[in-house]
């Protein structure tokens, strides 16, 4: 027997179920398809968020990779006390748990007119509304000397895996008293705190390892994420801002990096300067993944514009973007947007496809650096939709780690570790 | 700005409390208000923790209320 308060409870539960049989949509439910490119945060948790708000809605998630490799975790395997195989994320839960549809391959092209996607093996894949997450790729044509062809000599592992183990290799093969060089790139990029918490967990190897050694960050900034919870943490941990700090941060906004001498790991800015490197990690300025350049979602800036309250491209209905590839700012680009992104477009996809009244939208980040292998930082943001549709900071929200005592920053560390763990399982699982 | 669903609220919890939030009801079961005292305590610093002070504050009393009902009613 169900009591009135549980069937109270269930059907207010159930009630995308109960509506789906009861009422004409445009799509009738059988036949509603979304299919969803790339297979990161943004992709593989707008995937599982539909089908559990509405499982009679077919989702075909499309990616070349067998299995995924999180870019959040993989600085912590320069400092050598993560592996890279434990960033390995199978895709094999979306099917089993979720029912959501995998074909591992690469996306040719996208036609918005017929609403149809061609895949490298020429196979065309129907969809109603389509789901753009594809991430980022380089702007090469900025740099002279150096392009995706010789990443194997000078890695960005801007994209976790093989990229990640090589600038990792370079690291151990580096004599005591080297120097890495960091470039740092323009805004907007992936992950705005990465390059320093890159930095950290360099600083935090050679320490150990080889301690006469120097990293320094050529940052086309002059500001960055976190700045000063960094600066005072390496000036704790690394002697940064001494005659013996491990960590230098040169701001060169107006002097950029215009040639790579790849044979001699130097590079050669605006004005001349010359900067050798042991190691040189070169972090290229970004844009959009070239399948949003060759669709026509992007503007001049090469990212993707959209309306913020459905995420739906500005320039080719029934399309949505999220995650890096989409124009959401002030929401930095980061894994954990990425999640909120999609859960934001999941509703917005379900209620369009049943024509639901469209909901309220809301975004969390929150976004964790190590500093050491045991003290971290963290910064955090709430956000709306304002009256103009334009997504805004809530006032009072969010900011970052309150102090910097030691025993705060050990929680942080633990609570990074953590956050890696449940972003992963939301995202994945 | 209009109040965002409980819902909706709910699902950005999940980003970081996925797990525990589904196993509310079998390991510890939560009053809603009990939980509503807990995230209003975090908003107006009643109660610290190195994150939630953070993030609270970006709700309405009303939206911390309505996913308070929602978590502790769906699970």
């Amino acid at each position: 027997m169900i009591s009135r308060r549980q069937f109270m409870h269930l059907s207010s539960r159930s009630a995308a179920l109960w509506l789906t049989g009861c009422h004409k949509r445009a799509f009738n439910s059988s036949s509603a398809h979304v299919v969803i490119i790339g297979g990161g945060f943004g992709g593989a948790t707008a995937a599982k968020m539909i089908k559990q708000l509405d499982s009679s809605i077919k989702v075909t998630l499309i990616e070349p990779k067998q299995h995924y490799i999180t870019c959040p975790g993989s600085n912590w395997v320069l400092a050598g006390f993560k592996k890279i195989e434990s960033l390995n994320v199978s895709y094999q839960q979306l099917l089993s748990r979720y029912d959501v549809g995998i074909i591992h391959q690469k996306v040719a092209t996208i036609n918005p007119e017929k609403h149809y996607v061609t895949l490298s093996d020429k196979q065309k894949i129907p969809y109603d509304r389509l789901i753009v997450s594809p991430g980022i790729d380089f702007r090469w044509e900025l740099i002279e000397g150096h392009d995706n062809s010789t990443s194997h000599l000078i890695p960005h592992a801007w994209k976790a895996g093989i990229q990640t183990t090589l600038l990792k290799n370079q690291l151990q093969a580096m004599k005591n008293g080297g120097t890495v060089v960091i470039c740092a790139p323009p805004n907007p990029f992936r992950c705005p705190p990465g390059p320093y918490e890159r930095a950290s967990m360099i600083a935090y190897y050679l320490k150990q390892h080889k301690p006469k050694s120097k990293i320094i960050i050529l940052d086309a900034k002059s500001q960055f994420s976190k700045q000063q919870l960094f600066f005072k943490s390496w000036e704790k941990h690394y002697g940064f801002a001494s005659n013996n700090s491990m960590i230098e941060w040169h701001s060169i906004p107006d002097n950029p990096i215009r040639k790579i001498d790849i044979k001699n790991r130097q590079l050669e800015t605006d004005f001349g300067d010359i900067f050798k490197a042991d190691v040189l990690n070169y972090i290229p300025t970004q844009k959009a993944a070239n399948i949003a350049h060759t669709a026509g979602l992007c503007d001049e800036s090469g990212w993707c514009p959209v309306n913020h309250q459905t995420s739906e491209s500005t320039l080719h209905p029934d399309i949505h973007v999220i995650g890096d590839a989409s124009i959401q700012n002030p929401i930095p680009k980061s894994a954990f947007a990425a999640n909120a992104e999609a859960k934001v477009c999941a509703f917005a996809v379900v209620n369009l496809l049943n024509q639901f009244e469209a909901i309220e939208p809301l975004w969390v980040n929150t976004c964790y650096s190590l500093i050491t292998q045991e003290q971290g930082i963290s910064i955090a943001m709430v956000y709306k939709l304002n009256q103009q549709g334009k997504i805004i900071k809530v006032t009072g929200a969010g900011g970052v780690t309150p102090n910097i005592a030691e025993a705060t920053l050990t929680i942080e560390a633990n609570n990074a570790k953590r956050w890696l763990k449940t972003i992963v399982m939301d995202s994945f699982k | 700005m209009a109040d965002v669903s409980g819902k909706m609220v709910a699902y950005t919890c999940y980003s970081c409390h996925g797990e525990q939030l589904t196993n509310l009801k079998s390991t510890q079961p939560l009053s809603t208000i009990s939980l509503r005292n807990t995230l209003l305590a975090f908003k107006y610093d009643a109660k610290s923790a190195s994150m939630m002070n953070r993030i609270a504050k970006g709700f309405t009393d009303n939206e911390l209320m309505a996913v308070a009902t929602y978590i502790t009613g769906s699970h």
